[in-house]
């Protein structure tokens, strides 16, 4: 018995260096001076860490720090970062909150009433998710331009809620379903309309699922890079990684790629980490398996 | 409120779950559906409830046709077998919430729960939520949610399945004395028929979507209409035993595979207008089974195959050439496995069936 | 809250089901069906952007010159070398990780939490992050090696020959967890008494797995196969930052080839074409789950 607690345990701990190193090491990079970067071997620490590569990110002048003179002058990409994790926010959060909005009563009825045609209504709704976005980028962008939707925030609203209305309302149609169905009847019985019910008493107890659902509309419509990159790059509606990738053409500036990069991720992880304990109460569910109510 | 189901009959899909059914049910009645599982009964409660809509047929509440009328119109009250508590509510409100949903003045809905929390002795739970409770305290919250709103009708499906055996027999007295007091007409679904019987006004026993039977638990004890009844009723279960109807010099015989039981001349003219034809089966209940071990008049000889004791009495296997018949007798019965004993049958209490399902003769 | 009275009125269980879905159907069915018919219509143009938007209809010119494009046939080599890969080294991370998460151990939780992360992260900022690793000059992997006398100097490790697995180790990094999580969830409706019967029948871990732990998990791993698969078919964010679809042409998939065409040679009708040939195959790999999913229902 010890002796699998401690093989789980060294498990355990080979799964966090697997998922961390990477993201730990843009972070670490984050931390130091160019010519650090370089040395070989390379340090798991920086040596001599400085916040310089964050206020450049920022716009913020930086300095050297033993002979005070200025190294940058300030400005220039902070439009980028600033720009870009402004209106990331502005459009993940409209298309979070909506999908889960139009999702949920969807998933609920796909999970739990039977009614004509239903598979192949499932089929479109989702198999328009499944077409790759790079092929329909070129249309998307010729389409937008004629309607004046590129470069502006409710075109990137529209195009991320086709892609996270369809998956969220196959997601939580699992999730409904396996709901128990005669609390739901009680509801009924109880007196309340079918509507009634699924606000007042079956969306409380799909909690878990929806929080998981928000999490992963957030992060779908904040991680998007081609569309947001093809339809609003270098536009006042720029999110972060367009903005990212704009910045650095070249590759030139690895401490700078990594200092913003790593303030990119930031705010998806804290989502990440504070809905992360509902993930596992979503289920994939055979839809035939349904059970009215 | 008298419900009243009128040649109702509901398919899912393919397969007929409610074939026609007919039933009264009359105001103030405690009246049982009882019948093997998958039988029908639990989908005759949801049409009563709305849940489902029949696939043709009548159900009336008192003179309205309520067909059309969604279930939460209908003013019934449902326990369920998993008592389908609202997990994020706690007790109080659990009990409340269908007479928040109708608009009930706080004053009014805090008296109500107060007096039914009450009545189901559940006063000191009313803050905790459904997670914290034990089954027993969950079928009472479930109780008192269904007597709060008072309801027209109590529909209960199967609530005692996940009550401990032991706390099954006061909680039955307790719920028939609830009914009572509260003079609510009840219909509850069940497969036991201990259950039933104890409980049942009327009993009405489903089986394949029909109605086999309808009567109190006695008469469906006494008179068994069909073969069904005759063995789903009565613990041990009857024995049957395939005969047919012999005359040997004008004297009527019920000739079995291994004995032949002489029958008055009544009987035999009762059988010969009521029988569609010579196949018959013999119903004997176990407890109309005497064993003696001295061969007495008119027996059948017989071996003890096993014995089950069961302090009050004895339940005994008689092998009878390759069938079991099963008896019981007092428990001073000296018999042994392998014995040879003689068992005789009361021909006042045996019944006769056409083997196409069908009593005849008491 | 006081609800209009159509709500109030009662409206059947399927007209209800439809009030709730029609409207979205219609919504993503609009927002596809003209990108894809005007996708179609392109694919039969050739179009010149430089001269002015120039467009000369050659009807099915552009599809012929894609049967006999080698670089095609490359592409379709590559992805499909990258979808194996990617689904192969998902099923390996997903099914470890989640084994390893439904044990109970101290610390469950954190390892939990930290497990889901590479997921959060952008599929840009994976290719970013992932490239500085393998970089040859200042990487990670290189400095790690070097530290355990592996290597004796830096070394490029992303090769013509070796750069599509580094980049389907990146994408599986970033993709495994979800998979993971969603087969936890099965993990757990795993009644216990199975396990505990198993094992006082003295049958060992692998076999436990094999015989308990993956019936129940058939469905969730074909579910997730299938994802796998569309998600790597349709991947291109990772390619293009990662390695270029470099070096050479060694990691240049269908969907950046299209990229390529579109951008770099401005080749849009042709694009096009390609794009028609690859959500030709997709839909047709949705359809296959689909139909598979009726027939189990028989």
């Amino acid at each position: 018995m010890e002796r699998r607690k401690g093989a789980l345990l060294v498990l355990a701990i080979i799964s966090v260096i697997w998922s961390l190193l990477p993201i730990y090491w843009l972070l670490n990079m984050s931390f130091m001076f160019p010519a650090e970067i370089f040395a070989v071997p390379a340090h798991l620490f920086p040596q001599d860490p400085t916040p310089n590569n964050y206020l450049r990110a920022f716009g913020y002048p930086t300095y050297d720090p033993k002979t005070g003179a200025e190294l940058t002058r300030g400005g220039g990409h902070s439009v980028y970062i600033t720009g870009g994790l402004l209106n990331s926010f502005m459009i993940a959060v409209p298309v979070t909150l909506l999908t889960i909005a139009l999702a949920s009563p969807a998933g609920y009825a796909f999970g739990r009433i039977g009614f004509a045609h239903k598979n192949k209504l499932l089929f479109l709704l989702i198999g328009s998710r499944s077409l790759p976005p790079v092929s329909i980028l070129v249309p998307y962008f010729l389409i937008y331009f004629m309607l004046g939707l590129v470069g502006t925030h409710l075109g990137m609203i529209l195009i991320y809620l086709s892609i996270t209305v369809p998956l969220i309302t196959w997601v939580l149609m699992g999730f409904f379903a396996t709901l128990p169905v005669e609390t739901e009847r009680a509801a009924r019985i109880d007196g309340c309309t079918r509507f009634q019910a699924f606000l007042k008493v079956v969306l409380p107890m799909a909690r878990p699922g929806i929080a998981s659902c928000t999490m992963l509309a957030f992060l779908i419509s904040w991680n998007e890079f081609m569309f947001a990159w093809i339809l609003a790059g270098g536009s006042p509606a720029q999110t972060i990684p367009p903005a990212l990738a704009s910045m650095f053409y070249q590759w030139a500036e690895i401490e700078l790629m990594s200092a913003a990069n790593t303030i990119a991720i930031i705010p998806p992880i804290i989502i990440a980490m504070i809905f992360q304990k509902y993930i596992t109460q979503l289920r994939i569910v055979d839809p035939v398996t349904v059970v009215g109510a | 409120m008298k419900v009243v189901l009128k040649d109702v009959f509901k398919k899912f899909g393919e397969v007929t779950a409610v074939d026609h059914v007919d039933l009264e049910i009359n105001d103030k009645e405690f009246f049982v559906l009882l019948g093997p599982s998958g039988g029908g009964k639990s989908t005759i409660l949801n049409l009563i409830a709305g849940l489902e809509r029949e696939t043709s047929g009548e159900i009336y509440f008192d003179d309205l046709l309520v067909n059309k009328m969604p279930p939460e119109k209908r003013d019934v009250a449902m326990v369920f077998q998993s008592y389908a508590l609202y997990p994020h509510m706690n007790v109080f409100d659990n009990i409340a919430f269908g007479l928040k949903v109708r608009k009930m003045l706080r004053d009014e809905i805090n008296k109500r729960v107060e007096y039914a929390a009450g009545m189901l002795r559940i006063k000191d739970l009313l803050k905790r939520k459904p997670h914290e409770l034990s089954g027993g305290q969950r079928q009472r919250v479930a109780l008192a949610r269904a007597i709060v709103r008072k309801p027209k009708v109590f529909l209960l499906d199967e609530p005692m399945s996940n009550v401990d055996a032991k706390l099954r027999v006061p909680m039955r007295t307790e719920l028939i004395r609830l009914q009572k007091s509260l003079g609510t007409t009840a219909v509850y679904v069940t497969h036991d028929q201990v259950e039933a019987m104890t409980m049942a006004d009327r009993v009405a026993i489903i089986d394949l979507g029909k109605v086999q039977q309808v009567g109190s638990p006695l008469e469906t004890y006494l008179k068994p209409l069909s073969i069904f009844v005759g063995g789903f009723i009565g613990t041990p279960p009857m024995n049957f035993f395939d005969c047919s109807l012999k005359m040997n010099d004008g004297e009527g015989r019920l000739e079995t595979a291994m004995f032949s039981l002489p029958i008055g001349a009544d009987v035999v003219r009762t059988l010969k207008e009521r029988a569609t034809g010579s196949e018959l089966a013999l119903g004997v209940r176990p407890e109309d089974i005497s064993v003696y071990r001295e061969r007495p008049f008119e027996s059948i000889e017989v071996e003890v195959y096993a014995l089950e004791p069961l302090g009050k009495e004895i339940v005994v296997d008689l092998k009878l050439g390759d069938e079991i018949v099963k008896a019981v007798t007092d428990p001073t019965f000296p018999g042994r496995m392998g014995d040879k004993v003689w068992m005789t049958i009361n021909k006042e209490r045996m019944h006769v069936f056409d083997r196409k399902t069908e009593k005849c003769v008491l | 809250m006081s609800l209009p009275s159509f709500f109030k009125r009662g409206v059947t269980d399927a007209q209800f089901a439809y009030l709730l879905i029609l409207p979205l159907v219609v919504f993503a069915i609009a927002m596809v069906i003209f990108p894809v018919v005007y996708s179609l219509w392109l694919s039969f143009n050739q179009i010149d952007i430089r001269l002015g938007q120039k467009w000369t209809f050659v009807g099915l010119q552009n599809f012929a010159h894609l049967l006999k494009d080698m670089y095609i046939g490359h592409a379709f080599t590559v992805t499909l070398q990258f979808i194996f890969e990617s689904v192969f080294l998902n099923l390996l991370l997903g099914i470890g990780l989640a084994l390893l998460m439904n044990e109970v151990f101290p610390g469950r939780g954190i390892v939990r939490a930290i497990v889901l992360l590479p997921w959060a992260i952008s599929e840009y900022s994976t290719a970013v992050t992932w490239r500085f690793i393998m970089a040859e000059t200042f990487g990670l992997f290189n400095g790690i090696l070097l530290s355990l006398g592996i290597i004796d100097s830096y070394m490029n490790f992303l090769t013509m020959e070796t750069a599509l697995h580094w980049v389907a180790i990146a994408y599986a990094w970033r993709l495994a967890p979800l998979g993971a999580f969603f087969l936890l969830a099965g993990l757990q409706t795993v009644p216990e008494e199975l396990y505990k019967a198993a094992k006082i029948d003295g049958v060992g871990p692998v076999r436990r797995f094999w015989y308990i732990s993956f019936p129940h998990l058939r469905y969730s791993i074909f579910i997730i196969t299938v994802l796998v698969t569309m998600f790597t078919a349709t991947a291109t964010d990772i390619i293009i930052v990662m390695t270029g679809g470099g070096p050479g042409i060694s990691t240049e998939t269908v969907t950046y080839l299209i990229f390529k065409e579109t951008f770099k040679n401005l080749n849009l009708g042709y694009a096009s074409a390609v794009s028609y040939v690859l959500i030709a195959v997709v839909m047709v790999m949705a359809a296959a789950y689909f139909l598979l999913l009726a027939r189990r229902r028989r």
